[in-house]
C-alpha cells in the first residue's frame, strides 16, 4: 500500500527522483516526519506495472544521477514479491534505484532487493539498544547486524550505502552521537537535523506529537566536524 | 558566493541610471519635423528617411556622462525617451496621462505641451502611421481590435525585432558605403525594372551611413574638448581614448574590445532613433562577437568594466512611451534588448567562451532590468556555464532566462533557414526565434485564444462590445458533442486569424511604402545586395509572427467542458452558459466543480494536455506558412508580455472557473495554481506542445527559495533545464521568491523598492506592475518541496 508518490523529490538520494512512500513500518519513532506511514492500514494499491508506469513518467528528468526512491514507512517490510516485480521492471529500464530503510527487517528482505537497489539510505538513529527501544519501540540489534552484513563483501552485488542520522535535540546530539560514530561502518554519512514540520501530520492522525528540539546551526556544524574528523565523508541534509 | 568587483565609476553610473526618472523629450520629434519640412516631396521616401536620420545625428544634443567609457544617449541625458510623431502623434492629453499616470510614467516639461500642440501636432496629426493604418484597415478589424480579440504592434511602434550580427565588427560604415556604391554602379537599368527603386533605396542607405559617421565624429570632437578642460589627468586620458575610439568607429571597423563595444552602441542608437523597432535592437551573440577582440589581449577586470558600462547604457534607455491598448499589452519601461550568451558557434561547436563568463559576471553584478539577458543552452553546453547561470537565476530577479539552442536551430530550419544561418540565430524580445542579422521577424500582435472560445459558445456574438464579431455557428446549447464544439472553435480561430492577417498585410504594406529604414537595412544582410528595404522584404528572411495568448486558460476550459458536459454529463451546456453569463453568481458549486474537479493542463495528464495540443495545432494551422507581403510567411509564437492581463479584462467568465476580467494564463505556463504535481509534471505537459513548429514559447516556473537552495537545489534546477530542453522545450525562466515576500511587497512597496521579478520574457520591478499583474504573479503555482 502506498501513501504518496512524490515527483521532483531532491532530498531522497542523488539527482531528481520520484519517491514512492509505502505504508507500514516496524518502528514507531516518536519524531517520525511521516507518521501517516507508520500504520500498515489504508493507502492506495497499484499493481507493480501500474506503479512502474507512474514513476517512469519523470524518466526524462532522472538523467545520469536521479531515479526512483522507495521509502515509507518501511519499503522492505512489504510484500517482497510485489517489490521485486516492481523493482526488476524499473531496473530493466536502466534506472537508478534508492532504498530508504530503517533496517529493521529480516535479512532475506534485503537479499531479494539487492540485485536491483543501487543505493541504500540506511537510518541509524541511536546506538544504545535501550534508548532505541524507548524512542522507536524496538531495539537496534537487527538494524546493526543487517547493516554490517550489507556493508560486508558477501553481498551478491555491492550497493552503495549512505548512513542517515536524524539529529534530534536532547536525544542523540550529545554522547549518543559519539556512540553512533563508534559503531558506524565507513561510508558516507548524512546528518538530518530534526524539524517540527510534521506536527500537523501528527495532529491529523489525532495523535499528540512529542516535541523535540531542532539542533542549532552551531550544534550541527560541531557534529559535522566531529564526523569529518573521524574520517567520514559527511554532509548535512540529503 | 562569488563576489564581483564593481568600480566606483560603474557604481555611480548605475546609481544614476536607476534613480533617474524617465522623461519625455521632443528633441527628436522637432528634428524629424524640420527634416520632413525641408525634404518631403523633393526626394524619394527612402532618402527622406535617411536625410531625417542624418539631420537628427547632426543636430541632436550629445551627452558624455561623468566617468563613462562607452558614450552616446538617445536623448540629451540618461532616461530620456524620444517620441516618434511619424508613427503616433500624441495628443496633449496623451502627454498629460504619461506625465500623471502612476505606473510607467514619463515626466513632461511644461513647455513641451505647448510645443507638441504648436509644432508637432499640426504637421503630424494627419500623416502619422497610426492615422494611415486606422484609415486603411477594415471596420471588422477595428471592431476585433477594440474588443480585444487581438492587438496590433505596429499601431504605435515600428516593425521591429531584429538583432545585430557580426558584420558591424568586421566592417566600418565607410566599408558599407563602398559596398553600396558597388551595388549602385552595378544596377542594370536596361533589364531590371526595379533598378530605379533600388537606386533610391541604395542612395538612402549611403546617407544613413553618413548619419552614423557624423554622430561618431561629433562624439570624438566632444570627448576631445572635454579632455582639454578636464582637471583630472586620469579622466582626461580616458576622454582622449574615447575620442580616439570615436574617430575609429563607426567609420572604420573596430580594432579593440573597447571600440567593438562602442561600435555596437553607436549602431544601437541609430537603429532605435531611426524608428522605434519594438522589440528594440540587441547585439545578439555578444560573447562571440567580442571574442576576437578579447583574444587580442585585455585585462579581465577592464573587459568586465566595459561590459558593465554597456549594460548601464541599455538601462538608460526606457522603451518609447506607449498609450492605450499598446501600453496594456506591454506595460513596462523595458525595451527588450535581449542578449544571448552561450549556445553554439556557426560551425556547430560549443559557443561558451571567456567572454560568456564575463557577461554572466556582468549580469550578476549589475542586476539591471535592461538589457534582458539570457543564456542559450545546447546539449554541448558545459555544466559549469549552466550552473553559473542558474546560480544567478536562483538569486530571484529573473535573469538570465534559459533558451534551448538545439530547439531554436530546429525551429529555424523548419522555417526554411539554412543550417549556417540557423546556428547564428537565437531568441530576442521575450522568446522570439530569429536568424540574427539576417531576418526581419516582425511581431504583429497578440491573439486572444480564450476570447474566441467565449465567442464560440455565443454564436460569434461578443457581449462585452455588443457586436457580432465571429461566425454564426450556434450557441453553447447547440453543441451536442465534443467534435462539434471543437470544429466550431477551430473555424472561429481561423476566421479571426484571417481578419488579423488582412490587417497585418495592409499595415506591412504601409510601412514598406512610407517608413523605410535605410540604416537598419545597411546592417541587415541582403538588403544592400537586393537594393530593398528591411521593411519591404530586403532581409534574407522575412517572418511575421502572431503571438497566441491564454493557451492554459482555453485548454482548461475545454477540458472542463469535455469532462463535465460531454463525458460526465453532470453539467449541461445550458447550465454552463447561464453560469458563465452571470460570472458564476449563485453558481459557486458549479464553479468549484469546473475549477477543481476537472483535468487541468500542467499536470502531465494527457486528458487536458491533448486538448492543449489540439488548440495549439488549430492555431498553428490557421497561421503558419501563410504568405505575408514581404516574401515571407506568418508563423506563431506563444508569449504574452503583459497582454494576458489585458486580454483577461475583456473576457467574461471562462469554463475553467476563472471569473470575468481576471488575467488569463501566461505564455504556455499552466493556469495559475492549476499545476499541482510539481515542476516535472508541468514541464512534461508543456513539452507536449510542438515547440519546434513555433517561433518561440514561454514557460514560467516559480520556486520558493528553499526549493532550490544549496548544491542539490542547483543540480536539480540544472536537471530540470536539461530535461525540458531534451524534450524540445524552447525556453524556461525562474522566479525564485516566496509568496509572503510578494504579498509584503504589494502591501509595503516602499520597503521592497529593489524587488525584481520575472514577468513574461522580461524582468521588472515589482512596484512597476499593475495590481492585477502583481496578483497574477502571486497566484502562480509555487513549486515547493
Amino acid at each position: 500500500m502506498i501513501t504518496n508518490i512524490q515527483r521532483y523529490s531532491i532530498y531522497d538520494g542523488p539527482g531528481i527522483r520520484t519517491t514512492v512512500f509505502f505504508k507500514g513500518c516496524p518502528l514507531s519513532c516518536e519524531w517520525c516526519h511521516n507518521p501517516e506511514t507508520q500504520s500498515y492500514e489504508g493507502g492506495q494499491s497499484y499493481t507493480p506495472q501500474e506503479l512502474a508506469r507512474i514513476v517512469l513518467r519523470d524518466q526524462m528528468f532522472f538523467g545520469e544521477t536521479g531515479g526512483i526512491t522507495i521509502s515509507g514507512g518501511e519499503p522492505l517490510a512489504q510484500d517482497m514479491e510485489y517489490m521485486v516485480e516492481f523493482l526488476s521492471f524499473i531496473k530493466s529500464k536502466g534506472i537508478h534505484i534508492t532504498c530508504d530503510t530503517c533496517g529493521d527487517v529480516p535479512w532475506e528482505n534485503f537479499e531479494v532487493v539487492l540485485p536491483y537497489v543501487d543505493l541504500f539510505l540506511y537510518d541509524i538513529k541511536l546506538a544504545t539498544p535501550e534508548l532505541h527501544k524507548q524512542y522507536t519501540g524496538r531495539d537496534n540489534q537487527r538494524i546493526i547486524t543487517n547493516l554490517n552484513q550489507l556493508i560486508g563483501a558477501n553481498c551478491v552485488r555491492l550497493a552503495e550505502v549512505w548512513l542517515r542520522i536524524p539529529v534530534i535535540g536532547g536525544v542523540n546530539d550529545g554522547d549518543e552521537m559519539a556512540k553512533i560514530m563508534a559503531i558506524a561502518p565507513k561510508c558516507k554519512v548524512c546528518l538530518l537535523p530534526y524539524h517540527s514540520m510534521a506536527t500537523g501530520k501528527w495532529e491529523k492522525l489525532n495523535k499528540m506529537p512529542t516535541q523535540f528540539c531542532t539542533p542549532s546551526k552551531e550544534k550541527m556544524t560541531q557534529i559535522l566536524a566531529d564526523w569529518q574528523k573521524a574520517g567520514f565523508d559527511t554532509q548535512i541534509g540529503g | 558566493m562569488k563576489q564581483i568587483y564593481v568600480s566606483p565609476r560603474v557604481a555611480a553610473l548605475r546609481a544614476q541610471s536607476e534613480s533617474t526618472k524617465p522623461w519625455l523629450s521632443l528633441e527628436r520629434a522637432l528634428l524629424v519635423t524640420d527634416a520632413y519640412k525641408e525634404y518631403e516631396g523633393q526626394v524619394s521616401t527612402p532618402e527622406l528617411r535617411a536625410r531625417t536620420l542624418f539631420h537628427m545625428m547632426k543636430h541632436k544634443e550629445l551627452c558624455i556622462n561623468p566617468g563613462e567609457l562607452i558614450v552616446g544617449e538617445k536623448g540629451h541625458a540618461p532616461q530620456i525617451a524620444p517620441t516618434f510623431p511619424e508613427l503616433i502623434c500624441h495628443s496633449v492629453e496623451d502627454m498629460q496621462i504619461m506625465d500623471a499616470r502612476e505606473l510607467i510614467s514619463f515626466g513632461v516639461i511644461a513647455e513641451d505641451f505647448e510645443m507638441q500642440e504648436k509644432e508637432i501636432r499640426p504637421y503630424w496629426e494627419k500623416r502619422c502611421m497610426r492615422k494611415k493604418i486606422m484609415e486603411s484597415v477594415s471596420p471588422e478589424w477595428k471592431d476585433c481590435y477594440a474588443a480585444g480579440i487581438f492587438t496590433e504592434f505596429m499601431e504605435q511602434r515600428g516593425p521591429g525585432h531584429t538583432v545585430g550580427s557580426e558584420i558591424i565588427y568586421q566592417n566600418g560604415f565607410l566599408d558599407f558605403k563602398e559596398k553600396i556604391a558597388d551595388c549602385l554602379s552595378a544596377l542594370n537599368y536596361a533589364n531590371d525594372p526595379d533598378a530605379t527603386a533600388k537606386a533610391e533605396q541604395l542612395r538612402a542607405m549611403d546617407i544613413a551611413c553618413d548619419a552614423i559617421i557624423i554622430l561618431g565624429e561629433r562624439y570624438a570632437a566632444l570627448a576631445l574638448s572635454m579632455a582639454e578642460l578636464e582637471p583630472d589627468a586620469v579622466r582626461g586620458e580616458e576622454l582622449r581614448q574615447i575620442a580616439h575610439n570615436c574617430s575609429i568607429v563607426p567609420a572604420h571597423k573596430p580594432q579593440t574590445y573597447w571600440q567593438a563595444i562602442q561600435m555596437y552602441w553607436f549602431v544601437h542608437l541609430c537603429v532605435t532613433s531611426e524608428l522605434n523597432p519594438w522589440d528594440a535592437y540587441s547585439p545578439g551573440r555578444l560573447d562571440q562577437h567580442l571574442m576576437p577582440f578579447y583574444e587580442k589581449g585585455i585585462d579581465d577586470g577592464f573587459a568586465l568594466e566595459l561590459l558593465q558600462c554597456l549594460w548601464i547604457k541599455f538601462n538608460n534607455q526606457p522603451a518609447p512611451p506607449k498609450v492605450g491598448i499598446t501600453l496594456k499589452e506591454s506595460s513596462t519601461y523595458t525595451d527588450f534588448a535581449n542578449i544571448n550568451t552561450g549556445g553554439i558557434k556557426p560551425d556547430g561547436s560549443d559557443g561558451v567562451n571567456p567572454v560568456s563568463m564575463l557577461i554572466l559576471d556582468c549580469m550578476d553584478s549589475m542586476r539591471l532590468l535592461q538589457p534582458s539577458s539570457n543564456v542559450q543552452i545546447s546539449k554541448k553546453t558545459p555544466s559549469y556555464f549552466l550552473k553559473r547561470a542558474l546560480e544567478i537565476s536562483r538569486k530571484g530577479w529573473g535573469q538570465p532566462a534559459f533558451y534551448n539552442t538545439d530547439a531554436i536551430v530546429q525551429e529555424l530550419l523548419n522555417a526554411g533557414k539554412n543550417i549556417d544561418d540557423a546556428r547564428r540565430g537565437g531568441a530576442s524580445g521575450c522568446v522570439e526565434t530569429g536568424a540574427f542579422g539576417l531576418e526581419a521577424y516582425i511581431l504583429t500582435g497578440y491573439f486572444n485564444l480564450p476570447k474566441i472560445l467565449e465567442l464560440t459558445l455565443n454564436n460569434g456574438y461578443d457581449k462585452v462590445s455588443g457586436k457580432q464579431l465571429g461566425l454564426k455557428l450556434g450557441y453553447a446549447r447547440d453543441f451536442t458533442d465534443w467534435t462539434q464544439l471543437m470544429d466550431a472553435y477551430k473555424r472561429q480561430v481561423r476566421h479571426f486569424v484571417n481578419i488579423k492577417i488582412c490587417g497585418s498585410n495592409i499595415i506591412e504594406s504601409l510601412y514598406a511604402r512610407y517608413m523605410p529604414v535605410p540604416f537598419l537595412s545597411v546592417i541587415t544582410k541582403d538588403c544592400i545586395a537586393s537594393g530593398k528595404d528591411y521593411n519591404a522584404g530586403g532581409a534574407r528572411y522575412n517572418t511575421s509572427y502572431i503571438q497566441g495568448v491564454g493557451i492554459g486558460t482555453v485548454a482548461d476550459s475545454l477540458a472542463a467542458i469535455k469532462h463535465h458536459v460531454f463525458d460526465g454529463k453532470n453539467i449541461s451546456m445550458e447550465e454552463l452558459a447561464a453560469a458563465l453569463e452571470v460570472d458564476f453568481a449563485g453558481c459557486d458549486d458549479m464553479r468549484i466543480k469546473l475549477a477543481d474537479e476537472a483535468p487541468k493542463y500542467g499536470n502531465d495528464d494527457d486528458y487536458a494536455d491533448n486538448i492543449m495540443y489540439e488548440v495549439f495545432l488549430a492555431y498553428h494551422n490557421s497561421v503558419t506558412d501563410r504568405p505575408n507581403t514581404r516574401g515571407g510567411t506568418y508563423r506563431i509564437n506563444m508569449l504574452p508580455t503583459t497582454c494576458h492581463v489585458y486580454f483577461g479584462e475583456v473576457c467574461g467568465a471562462s469554463a475553467n472557473g476563472r471569473r470575468a476580467g481576471k488575467p488569463l494564463s501566461e505564455g504556455i505556463s499552466p493556469t495559475q495554481g492549476a499545476d499541482v504535481n510539481g515542476p516535472t509534471a508541468a514541464m512534461l505537459s508543456a513539452a507536449k506542445m510542438d515547440h519546434l513548429r513555433t517561433g518561440g514559447t514561454l514557460l514560467n516556473q516559480k520556486f520558493t527559495p528553499s526549493a532550490v537552495e544549496g548544491e542539490k537545489g542547483l543540480e536539480a534546477m540544472a536537471g530540470l533545464v536539461r530535461a525540458y530542453f531534451a524534450m524540445d522545450g524552447h525556453h524556461v525562466q525562474f522566479n525564485v521568491v516566496d509568496r509572503e515576500t510578494l504579498i509584503a511587497a504589494q502591501e509595503n512597496p516602499e520597503d521592497y523598492k529593489d524587488l525584481i521579478v520575472r514577468v513574461a520574457g522580461y524582468s521588472d520591478h515589482f512596484r512597476n506592475l499593475s495590481k492585477e499583474l502583481q496578483d497574477e504573479i502571486i497566484e502562480r503555482t509555487e513549486q515547493a518541496i
